[in-house]
């Protein structure tokens, strides 16, 4: 049985670390890896140890100074996923690759000075750096349960600052999604919805409501893997959402929302 | 907190009801396009233009200057690493300019403009707009 569990364990794996290329491979394309940054001489971190302790030792800096450095990087985070695609059970190239990831995202937050960006391209590869299957199969648990909780406080914080209160208060959130496309005159279907959104406050105000019944709901894995599909489903939909109607799109963290089907998997054929 | 980037999102009240602020960049006069950009590069030039124009506007100032003058605990040489040394951060528009595709080489005037937008009537509308930094830049 072992090998057969193992075979299909690594199987599902492998997905995951593929999505994870394909994100990597749209973010570095769409301009903002390394090497696209070279030269930009601002930056803006928030006060965060993880940011700190990258700025604070140059090493983003160091690496948007060079040219060079930065293409090595970017190009090195897509070899070893393909690596790591072939050999996931390869931990030495998981560590090397997650500290890459680690820096791309500590360097994207701080220069695109955007704290709403997605962990989850690097947490996802927290299983990968294990060699043992009994710590590696702990690690799948524990950024379950992470990502899980993730979504879970957001829901949760919309509750404890009474954001629902005011049946206004999505409408005016979403004067600002689009802002520099009203600006630039570049209208579409979302722009349009949009409006909508602002024109009818109640209408907003469900979306809302939705939107953090999904982020609530999270709490059901915490008893149970049963649901982890759908939770996985509802989490796709609700970043669907968020790109239509809010322009954030989920490209970085998809994997990370992924590993609910791997789980589901696992239960089914390894576990 | 990098950990939790979607925590507290949309969960607060904007301060300014039906209005919003955006920036934007002309370049002699002809406003720079990002939009039509794949996501994540329009995300980085809405965004870094968005913290850039308000670093200028305050003064070359930002939070992390500020969170530090009052946190002194740091050691010199790791705090200034944590804020963008003001003669080189003056150089952002023509990095910006580079990086947003503008390659036209020569002097160009370039203004980071400031606009508000009303939405009180469910369209917008441009209630105000003002020029917040104008500097003549080289392209080479």
């Amino acid at each position: 049985m072992r090998p057969l569990n193992n075979s299909i364990t690594l199987t599902a794996q492998r997905r995951i670390l593929l999505i994870l290329f394909l994100e990597c491979c749209i973010i570095l394309y769409s301009g903002v890896g390394f090497a696209s940054l070279y030269g930009n001489p601002f930056f803006s971190i928030g006060v965060d140890p993880f940011s700190w302790l990258l700025f604070g030792a140059g090493i983003p800096q160091t690496i948007i100074a060079h040219h060079w450095l930065g293409s090595l990087l970017s190009l090195s985070i897509i070899l070893l996923l393909i690596l790591l695609i072939i050999f996931p059970r390869q931990y030495i190239i998981a560590i090397i690759l997650f500290i890459l990831l680690f820096c791309l995202y500590i360097t994207l937050t701080g220069y695109l000075t955007h704290r709403n960006f997605q962990s989850g391209m690097f947490l996802v590869l927290v299983p990968f750096l294990f060699d043992k299957n009994n710590s590696r199969k702990f690690a799948w648990e524990a950024i379950r349960y992470f990502l899980l909780f993730f979504y879970i406080s957001s829901g949760l914080l919309k509750l404890w600052n009474h954001s629902f209160d005011d049946i206004t208060h999505f409408s005016q959130h979403l004067t600002s999604q689009f802002a520099p496309y009203y600006v630039e005159g570049n209208l579409g279907f979302r722009t349009s919805i949009n409006l909508y959104l602002i024109q009818h406050p109640a209408v907003a105000y469900g979306l809302m409501i939705g939107a953090t019944v999904i982020e609530l709901s999270m709490l059901v894995g915490f008893f149970t893997r049963r649901w982890d599909k759908w939770l996985a489903i509802a989490l796709l939909v609700f970043h669907l959402a968020n790109w239509c109607v809010m322009d954030i799109a989920p490209i970085g963290h998809l994997a990370f929302i992924c590993i609910l089907f791997l789980q589901y998997e696992n239960r089914r054929w390894a576990y | 907190m990098v950990l939790f980037p979607y925590n507290a999102m949309f969960s607060v009240q904007p301060a300014a009801a039906w209005h919003t602020d955006t920036y934007a960049i002309k370049l002699d006069d002809s406003i720079i396009h990002i939009t039509a950009f794949p996501y994540w590069k329009k995300d980085f030039l809405e965004m870094s233009l968005r913290n850039y124009a308000l670093y200028r506007q305050q003064g070359q100032v930002l939070y992390m200057h500020q969170y530090l003058a009052a946190n002194s605990w740091l050691p010199k040489e790791i705090s200034n690493k944590l804020v963008p040394q003001k003669k080189e951060a003056i150089k952002w528009p023509g990095w910006y300019l580079h990086y947003a595709g503008y390659k036209s080489r020569g002097e160009h005037r370039l203004d980071i403009i400031h606009y508000r937008l009303n939405f009180e009537q469910g369209k917008p509308t441009i209630e105000d707009s003002s020029v917040i930094l104008t500097q003549q830049i080289n392209i080479r």
